[in-house]
Formats: C-alpha cells, structure tokens, sequence
C-alpha cells in the first residue's frame, strides 16, 4: 500500500521536460480536491485563485528560464497549525477565528523560496493533540480514522493530492497518520526544523517535518525545511549498516498482521545486506508516563487563557490534559523532564552497546481504528487509540531523534501498515536511507505503486506512462 | 497506591488556578489528578524518589 500519486522526482521531470505545467498541476489539484472534500476532508482552506496565481508564476519563471530550488511549482499541503499569510489559522478549534496571517511561518518561507506551491490547509486534530483529526477519513475506509494529528496532511498525500505535506508531531503526529495512511513520514532531529509561526503544544516534545509520498520526497522536503543535504543519501547503499531491532514492551505486543509485515520488512533488510540485531531498552517501560508528564504543564502554558475564559470551547480530554498542567506541582514536569533525559540516554546507550546506527520498530502496534469504536485489542487487552498509537512513537520525541515511517504491506483489510527507522541524532540522512532501500524492496520508491486509483487520472491527462 | 485528592481538595485547587467555569467537575478533576500523580510516582524507579 503506497500513496496514489507521483513524487517529486517524477512531477520535477514532467514540469522540466514541459510535458505539464504547473497551472496543469494546480487544475487537477483543485478539481481533485473539491471532488473528495466531502468524503475524506483533506483540507480545511484552500483558495483557488491564489493557487492557481502561484502556479502561474511558477511557469512565468520556468519559462524565464530559472527554478527556485527543488519544489518548484510542486504543490505542498500546510497542517492547519502552521501560519500562512492570508490564510486563517484555525488550530482545529473555535477558539480561533477566520483572521488571516499577517506572515508565513519560517517552514513556509522556506519551502516558497524553494518554489513550492502552498495548495492549502490540512485537516487538524484539535490543537494538534490527538489520533483522529475529524471531520478527515482514511482514504483506505472512510469509516477508519486517518489517524492524527496530521491527519489531513495524510490523507492529502495518501490521495495523491499532493506529494508531500508539513506536519507537526509531538508523541507520534506525524508518523501516525502516515503509518495508517499509507505514506511515508520524517519527524526530523529535534530543533533542526524551526517552528517558529506554528501552533505549540509542548514545546520540548514538538516538531514540524514532512509527509511524502515517497521516502525522497520526505528527504527533498527536509533539505527545504533543515538546510540539510539528506537527499544525497538516498540511494546509498546499506551494505553492512547494522540495525537493532526493538520490539519489547511499549513497543509490542502488536496485532499478528503487523507482526507479519515488520518481520518480512526486517528480512528484506537483511538480503540487503543489513545486519539486524535485538536490542533491548527496559527504560522505555516508562515513556507514556514521561511524555504525559511533561505534555500537561507546557500545553496549559499555551492554552491558560482559553483554560480559564473559554474551556467549554476546548474538546474534554484536551480541555482536562492542559488543566492538569495548571493544577499539579511543577515537580511534575521537572520529574518527567528528567525522565525524558534518562529515556534517551538509555537508548543511545543500547545503541552504543548493540554498535547499531539505527534502530527499528513497527511504527504502529495496530492498523486504523473505526471512528465507531476507536479501540484496539491485542493478546487480551483493550487500549484506546490515543494510547496504543504513542506507545510505539513517543519513545523518539523523548530522545528527539529521527523517526522516519515507510509503508511495508497491509492487514488483511487491506489497512496500510508501517515500518519504522530510527536513527541518532542529526543522522537523518542514515534512517532515509536505510527507508529508501525498504521502499524500493517493497516496490513504492516511484510513489506510483499505491492502491487508490487517483494518479491514474493524473497520468492519462499528463500523458505520463 | 495514588495520592488521595478529594473532591474539596480538586475544587479548591481549581478554584487557586482561576478554573471556575462549571464545565470544570471536581470529582473528575480529582480522578484525573490521583491517575497523573500515580504514573508520576511510577518515575521512581527510573529516576528516584522525589525528595520535594
């Protein structure tokens, strides 16, 4: 299961080789996008007029005979968390209104100066704290949740909307949506990714990084977004590259078709060349205790005057989340930062330990949940998704490494699962590459090898094969 | 065993936070508190009893 539209690298060649264009980009986004609104809500802003005013600036330029940078004309989907002037910010809330930016975040300067095209703003879970991101669906079964709280950048990119989208993640926002969508996804390095103009939820813990479609299209955005060069280790090879394997406690237990996929993701690692080995981590026993001990204290900061003058407006387990942070004692979040600390120095130390560059997870303990009944059940006990879906994924925030999810095979149902890679800190490039080498074992690198049908339009109008 | 907060306790608490709209329950609020404070003392064994 791989996202349905093409990636960068394929776009990049149509609009250089003048086999489309990017107003021909911005029409089939636009026509494609009201078609689905009403069935999966990718996005919560789109303005027709100004895509299709950036689009023909694009080619004004190209036909001018230069290129911004590596997105040019390709169109980019914005979480509704992240500002972009002219648009309202609305944080998936009512506690915000419909005034527009006066100013892009940095991300989204960064990514116009690289020529991007801003098709838009993506469905949000509320204040970008939680796993179902309505009124967005899954793509695979809109009666499942997209997971969040990206969820609607995932499902703009799992569509073929658009082939990469900015996300936040502070516990897993990133990685979960993109896991269940069927995408790929980068939580960056911690701090290499500014978020200057995006929305806090727990300042330690948040990050803003890219869903692609393909696992260089996370790369190519992260050079936008970071200054970094990781696109050059895409491709390289992983002969010798050791990976520990990690799947104890919080990690498992996990649904058996998950078990299934990871196993033979791990095994094409291996007949690359790839030396996997166990690595055990007992200190992450305790990362939901550490991630919802620091979250608490830094959200009520953000929100403490809604908390106090608008709470009816806040959905109840957010509104009770934040309020504890304004009524526990601050030895908390002094205790839970400690924790975080001791969390990811017992990693780096399993690392060392193992002589592994990078680790590997099931991204996910579980495919998509129904909005009817968002629960899982593994081995015979009941978890709410809120839980199960970070158990797997806040580890990475604690430690602010790197955590790259890649699609590698599907349930029984057909539900997208993912494959995750963990590297140390500032080796995005390591986990990209080692994705990269899964993704194109498994048959995904040209983002063309997805189930839902909509890059086919795109092709016979493009022409493309 | 969780730290006890009654209710009285919860509503003063939010009462000291300035958290008096009546969609705040103080009987909620002490349930949620006594669970956050038991997964916080369950950081014992991985940084130590807290001293304060």
């Amino acid at each position: 299961v791989s996202p349905a539209g093409p990636g960068v690298a394929r776009l990049s060649a149509l609009l250089a080789s003048r086999q489309t264009s990017s107003r021909e980009l911005a029409e089939d986004f636009l026509r494609r996008e009201a078609r689905e609104r009403s069935r999966l809500h990718a996005f919560v802003v789109v303005d027709a007029d100004d895509v299709l005013a950036q689009a023909d600036a694009a080619d004004a330029e190209r036909q001018r005979g230069s290129t911004r940078g590596p997105l040019h004309g390709i169109l980019v989907g914005i979480k509704d968390i992240v500002d972009v002037r002219g648009y309202p910010t609305r944080n998936g809330s009512p506690l915000y209104g419909h005034t527009p930016a006066d100013a892009d975040a940095e991300v989204v300067v960064r990514l116009r100066r690289s020529g991007a095209i801003i098709a838009g703003k993506t469905t949000t879970h509320e204040l970008a704290c939680g796993v179902v991101s309505a009124p967005a669906r899954n793509p695979h079964d809109p009666t499942r949740v997209p997971g969040g709280s990206s969820g609607g950048s995932a499902v703009a990119v799992a569509t073929g909307l658009v082939p990469i989208a900015i996300g936040s993640d502070t516990g897993g926002s990133i990685r979960i949506p993109a896991a269940l969508c069927g995408t790929a996804g980068l939580k960056p390095t911690f701090g290499i990714v500014p978020t200057t103009g995006a929305l806090a939820l727990s300042p330690s813990l948040d990050h803003l990084g890219p869903l692609g479609a393909t696992v260089a299209d996370c790369a190519v955005a992260l050079d936008v977004l970071a200054g970094t060069a990781t696109r050059d280790h895409v491709g390289g090879s992983v002969d010798g590259l050791r990976v520990g394997i990690l799947t104890h406690a919080p990690i498992g237990p996990v649904e058996p078709a998950v078990a299934e996929a990871f196993a033979c993701g791990v095994e094409l690692l291996r007949g690359l060349g790839i030396v996997c080995v166990d690595v055990t981590v007992p200190e992450l026993t305790h990362v939901i205790a550490a991630e919802f001990g620091i979250i608490p204290h830094e959200a009520a900061a953000v929100h403490a005057r809604a908390l106090r003058e608008r709470p009816a407006d806040i959905d109840a387990p957010i509104r009770t989340l934040a309020a504890a942070g304004l009524l526990l004692p601050a030895r908390v979040h002094r205790r839970a930062l400690a924790a975080r600390d001791a969390i990811g120095a017992a990693i780096h130390r399993a690392m060392d330990h193992a002589g592994v560059a990078t680790l590997a997870t099931p991204t996910l303990p579980a495919t998509a949940a129904t909005l009817e009944h968002p629960y899982h059940t593994i081995d015979g006990t009941t978890e709410h998704i809120g839980l199960a879906y970070v158990r797997t994924t806040a580890a990475f925030n604690l430690s602010g490494q790197p955590a790259l999810t890649v699609p590698c095979g599907s349930d029984p149902h057909g539900l997208p699962i993912g494959f995750q890679i963990v590297a140390r800190r500032g080796d995005d490039g390591v986990a990209l590459r080692i994705g990269a080498a899964l993704e194109a074992g498994l048959g995904g690198s040209d983002g063309l090898g997805g189930t839902l049908g909509a890059h086919r339009d795109h092709d016979e109008r493009t022409g493309a094969a | 065993v969780a730290e006890s907060i009654p209710p009285a306790r919860a509503a003063l608490l939010l009462a000291d936070a300035g958290l008096v709209d009546p969609v705040y329950d103080p009987d909620a609020v002490a349930r949620d508190l006594e669970a956050r404070l038991d997964l916080d003392r369950s950081l014992d064994a991985l940084i130590g009893a807290d001293d304060a």
